[in-house]
């Protein structure tokens, strides 16, 4: 029989095995060089994004392809409350007085940015609310592309093509790794909560749920915000750690690599998206070097541009087609007993999902 | 008489979008995919055309649509056949996965600096007909759609492959209990859905002359809404919906001020949206798109 406090080390040992797994990812990632350093800092910027992602499309069975939306405004909001007054007045002269005069902290910004794109979030509800399926990612497609367009264009605000620059270096490892915690400490409450487990039923069965009193368009809806506030505070971090952007950063590309990390983990468990997202790291890193060109003994091989996006392609569509719901199958890591128990547990609670991971395809 | 002019641009550039849309609603009527790689197909057979160029133009274009058409059927062989039947959201995946091997190979062996290529030059002139000046190319568009259209439109409803092919949408595996062969007639769209993304490129590449590997989003984006603004499945109602899009981008441009006139396709996509939320189902919902338990 089992007690109440196990069942809780249970029930809290997913997000814990996570955070301790990131906390040693961004250990590694100080131990070596700066250029390192950033790249695990990106990372885990995407795993933040991901986790966003995975809050709606994981829970609701919606893929959508207007997420980066959320990115592109949590980005621009983030840039234009921390640009120095001074250097705001140089580059963007036509921008509102009061908009100029914005000098907000690091810390604040973040979280106003992820508070826009969650207000930016209710005001596109209304599509979740009346669509569903194919139909749904649409509709989400052409609000990315609304909002790709508006900040081309809106060249007094945005600088519009041109890059926005001058966003102070804000986001270090520290601070990536602190969100990323957030984040999926989040994502766990929001799925066990009882709006995320009515939201489940509806993604298993949208008859039966209907039927047993789920009001589908609310749960979509509280997905949607808390989904759009972690996207955005990731575009806030994104920024903060790039110092400029540019609205093509935010579009058809991100859209790719986010959901192809979400897919290659598994995009019905929150262990799904940290796990791809590390994959697809792994992946990069080991293409970084192709990229560039190398030689085998008397064999050259050129630079090729493009190359770890096609990486990234290749092993997401290999995935698809051998374990299509992704490397843990819809499972999330845990110390299940049963499972190998105790300290081994969450290793051989991963393995155990590898072997055991394979769905049932339908006829 | 800017009018007149307004309407055969609509009709022309309707008419290409209702060529890429057509595209998808074939193959999504059949297997329920939406084919993001739709837009690879256009450029491949862009990219073909820097190579097809110098032959005579018959010739060229008869090449181009065999190489679309070809990597269509290769497309699905490869990467589609095995998810067949799979749920939904795997299925858009796949093929968004397909979209972006496709496009990072182009990348990766040609290079994603657009290359400019000028085929049939002669369409760019210009005819007079009293007040009303049109490019020749436009006519073009206008003629080929429409015959193109008609012709898939005579071949779905007047031969057996065309029954089959409707059959197989309606109810594919009731279909397949009355010996339709599901691996002829999925291929069979995808040879039709190929050899329109070829003609989509053709035109286009007529009219812009540049060749880059992202040249398939646009037309496939309009190709998307307009399947899922016609009511997904119907063939008719994504062909209108390709129309009306051509009409509604048309009156945007002459209609907007100069200063709003850059948000042209943000409006454009408002106000599917807009169209959307009031009928969820698009304008001409077809039985799958309704609820089934």
């Amino acid at each position: 029989m089992r007690t109440r406090v196990t069942r809780l080390t249970i029930g809290l040992s997913t997000p814990v095995i996570l955070t301790v797994s990131v906390a040693i990812f961004a250990a590694i990632g100080s131990a070596f060089s700066a250029g390192f350093e950033a790249r695990v800092s990106l990372t885990l910027v995407w795993m933040v994004i991901v986790i966003g992602l995975y809050t709606f499309i994981g829970n609701s069975g919606i893929v959508s392809f207007g997420h980066i939306a959320f990115m592109a405004i949590g980005a621009y909001a983030y840039g234009l409350m921390t640009i120095p007054p001074m250097v705001k007045r140089t580059i963007l002269p036509e921008l509102p007085t009061v908009m100029q005069d914005l000098d907000v902290p690091t810390l604040p910004a973040t979280i106003l940015a992820g508070l826009i794109a969650a207000v930016f979030a209710v005001v596109i509800s209304p599509l979740v609310r009346r669509l569903s399926g194919i139909a749904a990612a649409i509709a989400l497609f052409a609000v990315l592309t609304i909002v790709n367009v508006v900040i081309g264009e809106a060249e007094a605000i945005t600088r519009g093509h041109a890059v926005l620059t001058g966003i102070p270096f804000s986001t270090g490892l520290g601070g990536t790794l602190g969100w990323g915690v957030v984040a999926i400490c989040s994502a766990w409450w929001f799925q066990n909560s009882r709006s995320g487990l009515r939201l489940r039923a509806s993604r298993e069965d949208e008859f039966a749920a209907r039927a047993a009193g789920v009001s589908i368009p609310r749960e979509r809806i509280r997905a949607l915000i808390v989904s759009g506030f972690f996207v955005g505070v990731g575009g806030a971090l994104f920024a903060g750690l790039l110092g400029s952007i540019s609205p093509t950063a935010f579009f058809i590309g991100v859209t790719f690599t986010t959901l192809a990390m979400l897919v290659i983990g598994g995009m019905r468990s929150l262990t799904g998206a940290v796990l791809g997202t590390a994959t697809v790291f792994v992946g990069t890193e080991l293409l970084r070097r192709a990229e560039k060109g190398f030689d085998i003994s008397a064999l050259h091989v050129p630079p090729r541009a493009g190359l770890q996006l096609l990486g990234v392609a290749a092993l997401g569509l290999i995935v698809l087609l051998v374990r299509p719901r992704g490397l843990t199958g819809g499972r999330e890591v845990s110390l299940r007993p049963g499972q190998g128990a105790r300290a081994a547990g969450a290793l051989s609670g991963l393995a155990g999902m590898l072997r055991r991971g394979r769905p049932e395809r339908r006829p | 008489m800017i009018y007149i002019q307004h309407v055969i641009n609509a009709v022309s550039l309707g008419g290409l979008f209702a060529l890429a849309a057509l595209g998808l609603a074939l193959i999504f009527g059949i297997m329920r995919l939406i084919n993001f790689a739709h837009g690879e197909l256009i450029m491949a057979a862009a990219y073909g055309l820097l190579v097809f160029k110098n032959f005579p133009w018959p010739l060229m274009i008869i090449l181009t649509l065999l190489l679309a058409g070809g990597l269509a059927v290769a497309m699905e062989r490869l990467a589609f056949r095995p998810v067949r039947g799979a749920e939904p959201a795997t299925l858009l995946m796949t093929s968004f996965f397909v979209s972006s091997l496709l496009q990072n190979s182009t990348i990766v062996a040609v290079s994603s600096t657009p290359k400019g290529v000028s085929i049939l030059p002669g369409l760019l002139e210009s005819v007079t007909f009293g007040d009303v000046v049109v490019q020749k190319l436009d006519l073009v568009t206008v003629g080929v759609s429409f015959v193109l259209l008609a012709g898939i439109a005579v071949l779905l409803t007047k031969t057996l492959v065309g029954l089959q092919m409707r059959a197989a949408s309606e109810n594919f595996s009731m279909a397949r209990l009355l010996r339709v062969r599901a691996n002829s007639v999925i291929a069979t769209a995808f040879v039709l859905s190929g050899v329109l993304a070829g003609t989509v490129a053709i035109l286009l590449l007529a009219r812009t002359g540049v060749a880059f590997p992202s040249i398939g989003l646009q037309p496939l984006l309009i190709g998307f809404v307009a399947t899922v603004l016609g009511g997904m499945g119907s063939l008719r109602g994504a062909v209108t919906a390709g129309y009306l899009l051509g009409g509604i981008t048309v009156a945007l441009q002459a209609g907007l001020p100069a200063g709003l006139a850059d948000y042209r396709d943000a409006f454009l996509f408002s106000a599917v949206l807009g169209i959307l939320l009031w009928r969820p189902d698009g304008l001409w919902p077809t039985k799958l798109t309704g609820e089934r338990a």
